[in-house]
Order: C-alpha cells, then structure tokens, then sequence
C-alpha cells in the first residue's frame, strides 16, 4: 500500500496536455466545411429559452427527443453547425409539436423551461409565429381550403378565418407549433412558420 | 482468481445491460408515438403489422405493471451523458463542467443527478469505466482481438502522459464555450456512442458520432492496447481523479508478488500498474487478478489509520458540493411556485408587513419590481405596493378613504389620497424607490376616525443575501475538509515512506 504518489514528468505531461487541448480545437474545422446548404429555419422545442439561452444550457443530452410521443423532436447533426451539434429540432413540415410538453419536463438542464400541458402552458409557449403566403394560399385564390385552420391548436385566438376560410394569423396568440405547416395541402407550403430565434434576429436587425 | 473472474463478468454483464438499455430506450420513442397515436393494439396491428402489435402489447403490459404505461416510460430517457431511470437523473461530471464553463447554472436536478456517479466515484474508484460506459466494451473487445491477432501481426504500444487527457478535457470545454455542448458528442467515446444508437435506432440516420467513435476504436487497434480507456477519455481521467483515494482498490501483497512478471500492468484497461503499488484510475474490472499468476492481488478497502474519518470527510465534501446551488438560487418567498414566471418577472411577491392600528390590521406586500435580479431589470427602482386593511372586529376589509403616504427616513416621499378601495379591495400604489432609505409607509383611514398607523418596510435588495452567506460557509467548511483531508493523508504517506525506507527489500521505485 501507500506509494500512491507517483513521479510524473513534468514536461512530457505538459507536451501532452498542449496536443490534448489543442486537438479538440480542430473539431473548429468542421465548421468551415463547404457544401450543405444550412436549412437555418426550424425551431425548437416548446419551452425553450431564447436562442442563446438555449444554447448555453442545453447539453444535447437527447431526453427530449427520448420522451417525444410524436416523434417531431430530432437531435441536429453537422449540417447545422459544430455549436448545434445534438440540440433538439422540429422540423416542422414533417413532424410538427403537439404540444404535450413531455419534453418540457424532462430537460434537466432547464434549457426548456417546465411547461403544462394546459391551455395556459399552451398559451406560454413561444416557439415561432405563422406567416402566410397570400399569394399562394388556396383560399387567397378563391378555392375554400381551410386545413391550417382545423389543425390550429389555439382556433380562433392563433388563426381567424375570413371568407373562403382565409387564414389569418394573430402573431400575439400564435404559439409556432407548426401544426398549421405540417398540415398545409398546397405544395409548396403556403403558411411556414418563423422560429423565433429569426424573428430575434430580425427585430435585431 | 475467483473474484477477479467474477468481477470481470459482471462489468461485460453490466455493460452489456447498459447498451441493452440504451437501445430499448432508443426503441421506447416508437412505443411512445403509437401509445399517442393510437393507444390499441389492433389498429397499431393494422397500420404496422403484426410484429409491431406484439412488440407493443409487451411494452404497454411492461409498463402497464409500475402504473400508467406513458408516465412510467416518460420517466426513463436520455443516454450516457445525462439520463433518467425510473425518474432518477444521472449527470456526467463533464456535462455538469461544461454547462457551469458556459455560464449557466445548474438546475437543481441536474446537480442531484451527480450524487450517485461522484459518490461511485468515491468510493470504488473508476468503476463507470469497467461497469457502466457501454463505449468501453467495444474497447474491450478490441483489444481481445489485438491479442488474437497479435500472432501474425504486431501492434504497438504507445503511453501517453495523463496530460493528454486533461488537455483534451480543458480543450473540450474551451470548444463547447465557443461552440456548444454538443461538440462533446465527437470527443467522448460513450456519447458519441449513445448518439450513434439514438439516431440509428430512434431515428433512422447516421450519426456523425459514429465517425468518431471509428477514430477511438482505431486508435485502439493501432495505437495501443485500450488506447482510448487509457489515454484519451477525459471523463475516465477525471473520474480516476475524484476516485484517487477511493474506499476500496485492488491491493497487492508484495512478498507473493514474482519479479519480472508484469502481467497485471500489461492488461490494464485503465494504465494502472499495480506492481507500483498504484491505485490510482483502478476501475475494479478484475483482469489482473485474472492474469496475475501469483494471485497476489486483491479487492480490499484502503487500511488507513482511521478509513472511517477519510468516508466522513468525503460525506462532508460531497454534502456541500450537493447543497451548494440551493442556497445560491434561492429566493423564493413563502414558498410560493415560479409558475413559468420570466426571470425578471416582476410580481414575484418580496415580502409581506404587517402593522397594526385600533381594530385595523394592514398587510401590505412589496411587489418589488426589482424582481429577482435588480441589474438587469429596465426600471431597478420600480416598487408596487398591495394594502389590505383588515378589521378585525367585524372581519371585514376596509374600502373607505385612506391617504397613502411613502416615508423615507421618516419624510414622506410619496403621497395618494384614495377615495375608496381600489379591484379587489386593494389599495396599490406604484412608485420608484431606491433601494437606499429607510421605508415606511403612513396610512391615515380617514372613515376610522382619521386612525393612522406607520408600517415600516425593506426592500428585497435591502436584505440580506442569506443563501451567499451560507453558500460561503459551505466553501469554507469545505476548503477546511478538503486540507485537513490532505494533511491526514500526507502524514499516512510520510509514515509508510518511513517504514518502507526502513526495510530496503521493499522500496518502491
């Protein structure tokens, strides 16, 4: 027993710490690769602190997208950036959020802030806002479609509906589930929804 | 040796478990979907066939045993890196360094769920290497295959100093503050593995961590033996360190021991070379007592003067490591829930003062818009004041007319008449008051008979700030832990240098 300090060499400890250190950085390399157009808008899951926020707490620890019963939370890989890497996104056109805030409750860093699934838990989400193409959008031409709307979680408060059954999207309810997006029947889209680390980005802009 | 055989099974067992686990949860994402999607088992028959009907039908009865089948699987979920069984969290040290490297707090769950791995840690060392990491059986298993293959080829044996992996640790951390987290998906192993099973499994794509995980069994086929295990894991290195006085630890006895022999240290999967008496990193996987041909290594607690006081310094430390964030983020009020507030939501009631006059009691609440961290707020000195004035003769509230007065230092600041009670019976009052005067509030309850009555009141960022104060006497009480621990040991060490010293049979080099 005992002897349990052990000589080290000093130098080649640090030689070696100076390779360990330095070869994570090179990581910063696949960053700048070229190709892959970066789909930059999705949003994420409900609850979420604002985009920065976000990102410092969360540890791409994957529970979130364990516990989705909808399957719509998917963890980024490169194409979204080295400092996306593993973070939880919903692409909404494919899988949208139910909003069952399953996800809200799990996340042990408080990346996403605790949620009920309640109305008023609904009501707090803020993932993003709908906007409509007018000019796309059946019912802007006249051919009565209507399907953002019975998809709308928050009927009547998110979305009203105008003759022909318009859309029209009050951006203070809209929470940006994205229920409407996936649910949309024109291709291409007709009503995309704005994450709201964009519309930071904008008003910043 | 029995054990050591014992030992060594167990770890492939627990190991294999772990990536059993790590699958199933991976697959519980599908239960999950059909459970919300259709929640029967005949359409789930119809839609998916009969192979997923059955699989579903065992995963709802499953469930079904502990309770409601969506809860009890919503309580597991995660991967190596932070996880959730049965409700109970684990959180790697290194995503608990990384978060705090990021400037940002730790929730109190995450910091609980490092109890169990730093109290493992602790007190049997390294074990998360040889029993839980599901990355280091691969590992494992490479290096059996070097040695099947190691007739025909040869392969090198490179050692690295341990400052690689701490570089890569220090490293790490720097790249996760400039990038994010996730970046540590490619550097450890057994998240670049629960990635790869994750995505592949729950969602069909390949992970990149997979292409980093082929970079770490590389290295342990052409580099060295379990070069990865050794050399580069930052998260086996630190827990090595926080397990480098562990409990328990594999002991050898010198006199059975066979000169020349260096089987034990050949074998290791995590450097240690037990010839030299070194403990430190030993994960408790029993390969050397299976090798050792002397069979003189052993699994034994460290025989120290007093093992008992090393355990119950180690309780101290960890108790106020755990008890560490509560006090610091502590600032609710009568227990009052946060119900999704903002951080700076501003009616986080402060405080509630009572004052007394006649008949009348009046409680007043101090909304101070101050909020919960003054700094950052648009208006630092915004205060709302709430009255309720109570009559306790006839239990009724006073809606009557009423001058409100603010006084600091005793001279009124502020002043309102009101007529009547304002919604709810409340009398309110919203005005900006630094944090700097002696406060009172004088009411004049003009339908009483003109009764006054002075209430004095604290704004929150008037008081004091217990929870830093108990914060620094946790530090303290730590840092005096810590080094009275270090003392003990130092003078344990100086006592068996001596008495090594003295029999030079012994020494140790």
């Amino acid at each position: 027993m005992g002897g349990l300090i052990r000589k080290i060499d000093r130098g080649g400890f640090f030689r070696a710490f100076g390779v360990g250190f330095l070869a994570p950085l090179l990581l910063l390399l696949a960053d700048r690769l070229p190709g892959t157009a970066r789909l930059r808008r999705y949003l994420r899951p409900p609850g979420a602190k604002p985009e920065k926020d976000f990102l410092k707490a969360c540890i791409g620890c994957g529970q979130c997208a364990n516990v989705c019963p909808n399957k719509c939370i998917s963890l980024a890989g490169l194409e979204k950036g080295l400092g996306e890497l593993a973070t939880p996104v919903i692409t909404a056109r494919a899988q949208a959020c139910i909003l069952c805030m399953a996800c809200t409750q799990v996340c042990p860093t408080g990346a996403l802030s605790r949620l009920e699934p309640t109305e008023d838990g609904r009501k707090a989400v803020r993932m993003g806002t709908a906007v409509v193409s007018e000019e796309v959008c059946y019912s802007f031409a006249g051919r009565t479609c209507g399907v953002c709307y019975r998809a709308c979680p928050l009927p009547g408060q998110a979305m009203k509906l105008g003759l022909y059954e318009t859309p029209k999207v009050n951006a203070e309810h809209c929470v940006g589930c994205g229920l409407c997006e996936q649910a949309c029947v024109h291709m291409p889209q007709a009503i995309r929804v704005i994450p709201a680390n964009q519309l930071e980005e904008r008003r910043a802009s | 040796m029995r054990l050591g055989w014992v030992m060594l099974i167990g770890s492939i067992l627990t190991r294999g478990f772990v990536l059993v686990l790590l699958c199933l949860l991976a697959l519980m994402t599908y239960y999950l979907n059909l459970k919300q999607a259709y929640n029967n088992p005949r359409l789930v028959e119809l839609s998916h066939g009969p192979v997923a009907r059955s699989a579903y039908e065992l995963a709802d009865k499953s469930f079904a045993y502990f309770g409601d089948p969506l809860e009890i699987a919503q309580a597991n979920g995660g991967m190596t890196w932070s996880i959730r069984i049965a409700g109970v969290p684990f959180t790697d040290p290194v995503a608990a360094l990384s978060v705090l490297a990021k400037d940002h707090r730790w929730e109190v769950g995450f910091a609980a769920g490092l109890a169990v791995p730093i109290f493992l840690a602790l007190t049997f060392g390294r074990v998360f290497c040889s029993y839980v990491c599901p990355a280091s059986l691969i590992f494992f298993s490479i290096a059996r295959l070097r040695g099947l293959l190691s007739k025909w080829f040869y392969f090198p044996e490179i050692r690295v100093s341990r400052g690689l992996a701490w570089g890569l640790l220090v490293g790490g951390l720097v790249l996760a503050v400039a990038t994010g987290h996730g970046a540590w998906a490619l550097l450890l192993p057994y998240f670049a593995l629960g990635q790869t099973l994750f995505h592949g499994i729950a969602m069909g794509t390949l992970s990149v961590g997979l292409g980093s995980l082929l970079v770490f069994a590389g290295m342990d086929f052409f580099l060295g033996r379990q070069f990865t295990c050794r050399h580069v894991c930052p998260t086996g290195r630190i827990l090595g360190w926080i397990g480098r006085r562990s409990v328990f630890s594999i002991v050898r006895a010198p006199d059975a021991c066979i000169d020349g022999c260096n089987g034990c240290a050949d074998v290791c999967p995590q450097a240690v070379n037990p010839r030299l008496n070194e403990t430190l990193d030993c994960s408790l996987c029993g390969e050397c007592m299976i090798v050792c041909p002397a069979k003189c290594l052993s699994v034994k607690p460290r025989l120290r003067k007093s093992p008992c006081s090393s355990i119950i310094r180690t309780l101290i430390i960890a108790f106020c490591l755990l008890s560490f964030p509560s006090p610091l983020a502590a600032h609710h009020f009568k227990g009052l829930p946060h119900y999704n507030y903002f951080e700076n939501y501003p009616q986080v009631p402060e405080d509630e003062f009572l004052g007394q006059a006649g008949n009348y009691e009046m409680s007043l609440v101090a909304y101070d818009f101050q909020g919960l961290q003054r700094e950052n707020v648009q208006e630092p000195g915004n205060v709302r004041l709430f009255l309720v004035i109570f009559n306790m003769l006839d239990s009724t509230v006073y809606k009557g007319k009423l001058t409100f007065e603010i006084l600091d230092d005793g001279q009124p600041v502020h002043s309102k008449f009101f007529r009547n009670a304002e919604l709810e019976n409340l009398y309110s009052i919203h005005h900006e008051l630094p944090d700097s005067g002696e406060y009172s509030i004088r009411l004049t309850l003009h339908d009483a008979g003109d009764l006054a009555c002075e209430i004095p009141f604290r704004l929150s960022s008037q008081q004091t700030h217990w929870g830093r104060w108990i914060g620094l006497l946790l530090l303290v009480l730590m840092t005096i832990t810590a080094v009275g621990a270090r003392k003990a040991r130092l003078n344990v060490d100086r006592k068996e240098a001596r008495k090594q010293n003295s029999n030079p049979d012994e020494e140790i080099k």
